[in-house]
């Protein structure tokens, strides 16, 4: 079964850029265009892992975060955070929250699969230990 | 008060004109011409009637005459002595009487008249004095006091006046000084409230100058996240294109989707140090100096740097030398200072050249990094230009600095801000080397590149606080927002031995900087609520730069600080 990534960006086209190379590397893509559609999406779907933007009209990524981390279920998902504003700040902020990465904009797509299966590879040790 | 004073001026003058001693001289003479003719009156009956009783006592006839001729002759010029001499005191006197002679009884009655005149003189000198003593006892006690009453002419009546004059006039002054202090401190009462209320129009204008800081730095954000996902969306189809997920490509085009992708990357890189310039100039870029190993700086830049590279035919280096200490840097200022160094070295690399990122040991313990090149160099004369343009300030001219212009002073400020120095190398036609330095993770080291770095921006004073953190769970929260406070320049340094830390800034008025920072630390306790006390803040010290040992050393002595860690 193929692992699955769930996006949760308001922005469409970034959206569609990264499921287009995401699908192509072989991962089930769902994707949310707020944060609570992502909350929703993520109790609906138990995806391997979720991007995040952090701006988003209704709540931000690091409440996005936080209430993900709290669905029942959810102990294999994985947290990447993709944000145009990399101050430290929201690096730290995203550590807090219990993000696994943090990957700024503009983004290399092949960097992104590299983060994810990393994560994938992290998340597996983790549970198989 | 001035008119006061000149009408108390005004009012001396006219006494002394009143108590002149001419005056004085004439009532002198007028009284006691009067009183002698009273006395030669009396003198005159009771001699007479002194006679009349001898000569009823069968006294000698001659002295009758005599008597007479005397009486008569009082009415001369000179009229006492006189009858006293002219009888001469008789042998044969039998009674008390009889024994006294016509001049001693003259001189009793003489006496009578006089004693009762004298004692109510005395009485009322003595009675005028006592009047005088009471009115100054009462006047040195303050007591309001009526003019007292004058009776008669005399010395005393006069001293009574002059006191009533000077008491009144010690009474209207005292009534004017103790007007004149109500004034005072109504005054004072007034220009102290203009005081207050201007202080608060200060602290309102302070807190609404945050505001708009504030609402800048976020509209700067704001920018940068507009700018920036527009940039990912061109780049991030650009490379989906060429790598043929949306259709086949040919070579050609997929060249020339490559220079698209590089060129968004620049772009994304102007972007950056449009937005970093601004906040360089407002001093507002925050600083987050850590301790990081080279090996973490180059992998977290790598990435990006690659992604300048695409599409043009040259490769990119890595060379690191063994056994590199650690450095005291904030990373994001690194990777932005070597894509910066990097980007322009590709943008003078020739085809299928190489540049080379080279880290290796640098001065005073630190670390240097260098970007190689093998473009066309620039000679000695260009060298100095490049940097003489950004030490005048002069940003503007850049068409003669080959696109230089923001990107290498971009460059100088980031390398400042994490207290190391940026130097060129360059040979024409050989190619050209920018190196830049970072400090060692060492307490001691990164004081003294601090302190040369502040010498070198020419400020005068630094000076040093020490804050007593509170326990762990505080901690981090603390540091974060003393760390809000400091400029760009600023130095915070942590000793996680004793739990304290060390704020190191150009500032001549360590006071100031105390108390913004206790208002910082309450100001971010109150929206919270939560118990964040404030800590121990105490004055290290303020050196003058000049002598960059003695401050260096007397820090370090009483900081004891043995090694810097960061991290919390």
């Amino acid at each position: 079964m193929s692992k699955s990534v769930l996006i949760v960006d308001d922005q469409p086209q970034i959206t569609a850029a990264l499921m287009m190379r995401l699908q192509a590397a072989g991962y089930t893509v769902y994707h949310a265009i707020n944060g609570l559609a992502g909350v929703e999406a993520a109790a609906l779907h138990h995806p391997d892992i979720v991007i995040l933007d952090i701006r988003m009209p209704d709540i931000d990524g690091f409440d996005a975060c936080i209430r993900i981390k709290r669905l029942p279920g959810l102990d294999h998902t994985r947290i990447i955070f993709l944000s145009a504003n990399s101050q430290e700040a929201n690096r730290l902020r995203a550590q807090e929250v219990g993000a696994s990465e943090f990957m700024s904009k503009p983004f290399k797509a092949a960097d992104i699969l590299k983060v994810i299966e990393r994560v994938l590879m992290v998340s597996a040790s983790e549970i198989g230990a | 008060m001035r008119p006061d004073v000149v009408a108390w001026h005004g009012k001396r003058n006219v006494l002394s004109l009143k108590l002149a001693p001419k005056t004085t001289l004439l009532r002198f003479v007028r009284r006691w011409f009067l009183l002698a003719l009273t006395l030669q009156l009396v003198v005159t009956v009771s001699a007479y009637v002194g006679m009349t009783y001898v000569a009823s006592n069968n006294v000698n006839p001659a002295y009758r005459n005599s008597g007479d001729s005397s009486i008569i002759r009082t009415h001369g010029a000179s009229p006492i002595m006189e009858p006293l001499t002219a009888i001469p005191p008789s042998p044969h006197s039998s009674s008390i009487l009889g024994s006294m002679t016509p001049p001693v009884l003259g001189y009793a009655v003489v006496l009578i008249g006089v004693l009762p005149l004298l004692v109510w003189r005395l009485h009322r000198w003595s009675n005028g004095l006592k009047t005088l003593h009471s009115g100054m006892r009462r006047l040195s006690q303050g007591t309001p006091l009526k003019p007292m009453a004058v009776g008669g002419e005399d010395e005393i009546a006069y001293l009574l006046l002059g006191f009533n004059e000077m008491a009144s006039r010690l009474m209207s002054s005292k009534a004017a000084l103790i007007d004149a202090n109500a004034h005072l401190e109504h005054k004072v009462e007034e220009r102290t409230q203009a005081l207050n209320t201007a202080n608060q129009s200060l602290a309102q204008k302070n807190v609404e100058l945050a505001q708009v800081t504030e609402t800048a730095l976020r509209f700067t954000d704001d920018v940068a996240h507009e700018f920036r996902t527009p940039l990912t969306v061109v780049m991030e189809f650009a490379e989906i294109i060429a790598e043929g997920l949306s259709g086949p490509v040919s070579e050609k085009q997929a060249e020339h989707l490559q220079v698209i992708i590089g060129a968004t990357g620049d772009l994304a890189t102007l972007v950056d140090d449009f937005l970093d310039s601004g906040k360089l100039r407002a001093r507002t870029l925050r600083v987050d100096r850590r301790s990081h190993t080279v090996d973490e700086i180059l992998d977290s830049a790598w990435p990006i740097l690659e992604t300048r590279s695409l599409g043009r035919r040259l490769t990119l280096l890595r060379k690191v030398e063994s056994d590199l200490p650690t450095v005291f840097a904030d990373i994001e200022k690194v990777r932005r200072t070597l894509v910066n160094l990097v980007v322009n070295a590709i943008k003078f690399s020739p085809q299928d050249s190489t540049v080379v990122i080279d880290a290796h040991s640098g001065p005073h313990g630190g670390v240097e990094l260098s970007v190689i090149d093998q473009g066309p160099g620039m000679t000695h004369e260009e060298v100095s230009k490049l940097f003489a343009r950004f030490d005048q300030g002069h940003q503007g001219k850049q068409a003669d600095s080959k696109g230089f212009g923001l990107g290498l002073n971009i460059v100088r400020q980031l390398v400042a801000l994490n207290l190391g120095t940026v130097s060129v190398k360059s040979e024409v036609k050989k190619g050209s080397v920018f190196s830049f330095t970072l400090p060692p993770d060492d307490s001691m080291e990164v004081l003294r590149w601090f302190l040369q770095r502040a010498e070198e921006r020419e400020c005068d004073t630094v000076s040093a606080l020490r804050v007593s953190l509170g326990d762990s769970s505080e901690r981090e929260d603390m540091m974060r927002v003393l760390s809000s406070s400091l400029y760009s320049q600023d130095l915070q340094l942590c000793n996680p031995a004793d739990g304290t830390l060390l704020l190191v800034g150009e500032s001549s008025k360590p006071d100031r900087w105390r108390e913004r920072l206790i208002h910082l630390i309450q100001d971010h306790a109150r929206p919270a609520a939560s118990e964040m006390s404030v800590p121990q803040i105490e004055l290290v010290g303020t050196w003058t730069v000049a002598s960059a040992g003695d401050p260096l050393q007397s820090i370090l002595a009483s900081s004891e600080l043995l090694e810097t860690q960061c991290h919390v």
